[in-house]
């Protein structure tokens, strides 16, 4: 199978172009996606291959952009609508929570509403709290949606294939710190079937279920734990909606520890359903109590958003107490006061990647 | 006259139909006999009634709380009306109730639960049909009150730029609920606002539905065959209350009995005009008047008897857990 380098940005636009090409019925649209500036540069070039009446800019509204993405769904085309953050998904709730989650409902199961609902979010855009929240958390709780949230290039790829061709309402939340870190992607088209966790790295002491900044973060730990003889078992659920839970208590039962991460709000959020589901059917199986790594505050505009995303070091902390070991614990918080702030490596190339030199 | 016999009599039928059946669901209702969130069309039956007859089956609509004739067209008058008091023989199961009930197949859309989304839905629906479905129309009716919603003038505006085939039509009655326009209008300025937003429009006396007609029909052949948006303001008033029950007891008594004035019955005035065009006779009316009374007491007592049994309501367990009813499956086990 042939690879090619790309980043998670050039791997959904890979399969969005492929999608445009074979089926007619498929359409992008939203905000700034002709120029591709709309999705922190997604889709750059694939206006001029396929012209306005595939992929065109709509006005600045994003409960129009949603709305127009439900009457385009229910008239038999498949679309992908776009907005530039998560963040202004408030704005589109209305489409989606009281009227795409419902179709099928409704229609007592006889009709669908197959709309995609793509938006960028999490660090990176450098544009303060209403520009990089990440909002997985807001949509989770509404019965009728899909939500994925891919981290590789490779998984992207595939998950916006399946996103596409499924008849659900999909959100497809892609994050900005993988945006530009080259990866090897299939060169040919795929589908990842949702509900199924990748592990992306084996172990056996702790499980540690993340995604997106969280997962980049986590990936970057795993060889230095591994050094201080902790043996970190990293799971992508890749798909939140649905959630492989299975795939994940599977994991925890051969760990008995678990840290779930994730950039999302902490209170109320992801990690909450997931912790739940494991201390419900593997109890038993856990030497712990799980531990949780998520965003405890708004994040503030331009490069201050460093000091207050999550960390490498936070999850690192989290491993530590997963582990049990509480003088480690009170040690790595000493530590933790003196480190520089730690980032991911890809967050540079993210930014290089923008035309943006920090 | 323009319009053949038939259909003027069809159109003449159509408005009492609506009036017979909402008069029906009045009394039932009021018996304790069918229970739903019945809105009614008193006195607003012309436009719709008109619509009707300017619909072509490939053209979609998307229904307002009050255009009774439109929800009893294209699907059978008693399964709307099963569905309406949450009957399993209802087209949606019973589950949808009274103005959800929707049917993509036959071209009807979803009435959208919080007010001015369905506007840009129909506007995306319209971009679907310019491309699968070309030389067929969209038509989104809806009231002043929902027509306040901000998201209504960004679909209208966006249908405007893309040059889609729609039909927006407001039923303006001067009635939000139980708000009445002096609290929500600054000035009746529907279609003023409606051009802002770049489209044609057209203001139409809601009582005549013989005008109502020749409008629907100019807007639907604009967008059929021209591909562009209209904008209808159909000047009516509301003479009942929100819904089947409400005894307007926030009305201002004067204020109302002047509209109703300057409103008057569309039923009567149209009888008028059949008769002196010697279209029908008084007995011709008073025999089609008959017939209408007869079907829709033979509906509703016919749907009040299947709901007196509970095998014809869905159960708890025929929703509940029903995961299929939310998401294409397989989603069993991914699902705590």
């Amino acid at each position: 199978m042939s690879t090619k380098k790309m980043g998670l940005n050039e791997a959904i636009k890979d399969a969005v172009e492929a999608m445009l090409n074979e089926d007619d019925r498929v359409v992008l649209f939203g905000e700034d996606v002709e120029s591709g500036f709309g999705s922190a540069f997604v889709h750059v070039g694939l206006h001029d291959k396929y012209g306005s009446d595939r992929v065109f800019n709509t006005p600045i509204n994003e409960s129009l952009i949603a709305y127009i993405g439900v009457g385009m769904a229910l008239g038999g085309m498949l679309p992908i609508a776009e907005l530039s953050h998560q963040d202004f998904s408030t704005l589109s709730f209305d489409a989606l929570v009281n009227t795409a989650a419902k179709i099928r409902f409704w229609s007592n199961g006889k009709e669908c509403c197959p709309l995609t609902f793509i938006a960028p979010g999490g660090m990176g855009a450098m544009c303060g709290p209403n520009h990089q929240q990440t909002a997985e958390g807001w949509f989770a709780n509404i019965p009728g949606l899909k939500l994925v949230v891919p981290t590789s290039p490779a998984d992207a790829k595939g998950l916006m294939r399946t996103a596409v061709y499924d008849t659900d309402p999909v959100l497809f939340f892609i994050p900005r710190c993988t945006a530009w870190t080259p990866e090897d992607v299939p060169v040919e088209q795929y589908s990842i079937p949702f509900g199924q966790a990748r592990v992306a790295h084996e172990g056996t002491d702790v499980t540690v279920v993340a995604w997106q900044l969280a997962l980049v973060h986590a990936m970057d730990l795993v060889d230095e734990m591994a050094a201080e003889g902790i043996s970190v078992e990293v799971i992508d659920p890749r798909t939140l909606v649905p959630l492989d839970r299975k795939g994940i208590i599977k994991s925890v039962r051969k760990t008995g520890r678990l840290v779930v991460a994730h950039e999302a709000w902490k209170n109320f959020g992801p990690a909450c359903e997931i912790i739940t589901s494991v201390t419900t059917d593997a109890f038993d199986a856990l030497k712990a109590p799980p531990v949780r790594v998520a965003t405890e505050m708004y994040i503030p505009s331009f490069v201050l958003e460093r000091d207050v995303a999550i960390r490498k070091a936070d999850v690192k902390l989290a491993i530590y107490q997963a582990m049990g070991d509480k003088d480690r614990v009170a040690e790595y918080r000493e530590e933790m006061k003196k480190i520089p702030q730690s980032l991911p490596s890809s967050f540079n190339e993210m930014f290089e990647g923008a035309g943006i030199s920090l | 006259m323009k319009y053949p016999k038939e259909e003027l009599i069809s159109m003449y039928r159509a408005m009492l139909t609506s009036r017979l059946f909402d008069e029906e669901l009045i009394y039932r209702n009021s018996q304790g006999q069918l229970e739903g969130m019945i809105h009614l069309t008193l006195n607003q039956e012309a436009f719709s009634a008109a619509l009707v007859h300017s619909l072509r089956p490939e053209d979609s609509y998307l229904h307002s709380h009050r255009c009774r004739p439109l929800h009893l067209i294209r699907i059978p008058i008693r399964v709307t009306l099963a569905e309406m008091v949450g009957l399993r023989s209802g087209w949606n199961g019973g589950i949808g109730g009274e103005p959800h009930t929707f049917c993509l197949e036959k071209n009807i859309l979803p009435h959208t639960g919080s007010l001015g989304g369905g506007a840009s839905m129909c506007a995306g629906y319209a971009y679907a049909m310019k491309r699968r479905r070309p030389g067929s129309a969209v038509v989104q009716l809806m009231g002043d009150g929902q027509f306040n919603q901000g998201m209504v003038h960004e679909a209208l505006h966006w249908t405007a730029i893309m040059k889609l085939p729609m039909v927006y039509v407001v039923e303006n009655n001067k009635w939000a609920m139980t708000t009445p326009d002096s609290q929500f209008k600054s000035g009746d300025n529907i279609a003023d606002r409606a051009r802002a937003c770049g489209l044609e429009t057209v203001v139409v006396d809601g009582q005549d539905i013989l005008a109502c007609r020749e409008v629907a029909d100019v807007a639907l052949d604009r967008a059929r065959t021209q591909c562009l948006p209209s904008f209808i303001e159909v000047k009516t008033y509301r003479a009942g209350g929100h819904f089947s029950g409400d005894t307007m007891f926030y009305a201002n008594k004067e204020l109302h009995e002047e509209n109703l004035k300057k409103f008057p019955d569309p039923i009567p005035k149209y009888e008028a005009v059949l008769i002196e065009n010697k279209v029908v006779t008084h007995e011709e009316l008073k025999k089609i008047k008959d017939e209408v009374k007869k079907e829709m007491h033979e509906i509703t007592e016919d749907v009040y008897q299947e709901s007196l049994k509970l095998e014809n309501r869905p159960t708890r367990e025929d929703i509940v857990g029903r995961l299929d009813k939310l998401w294409s499956m397989p989603m069993e086990g991914l699902l705590a």
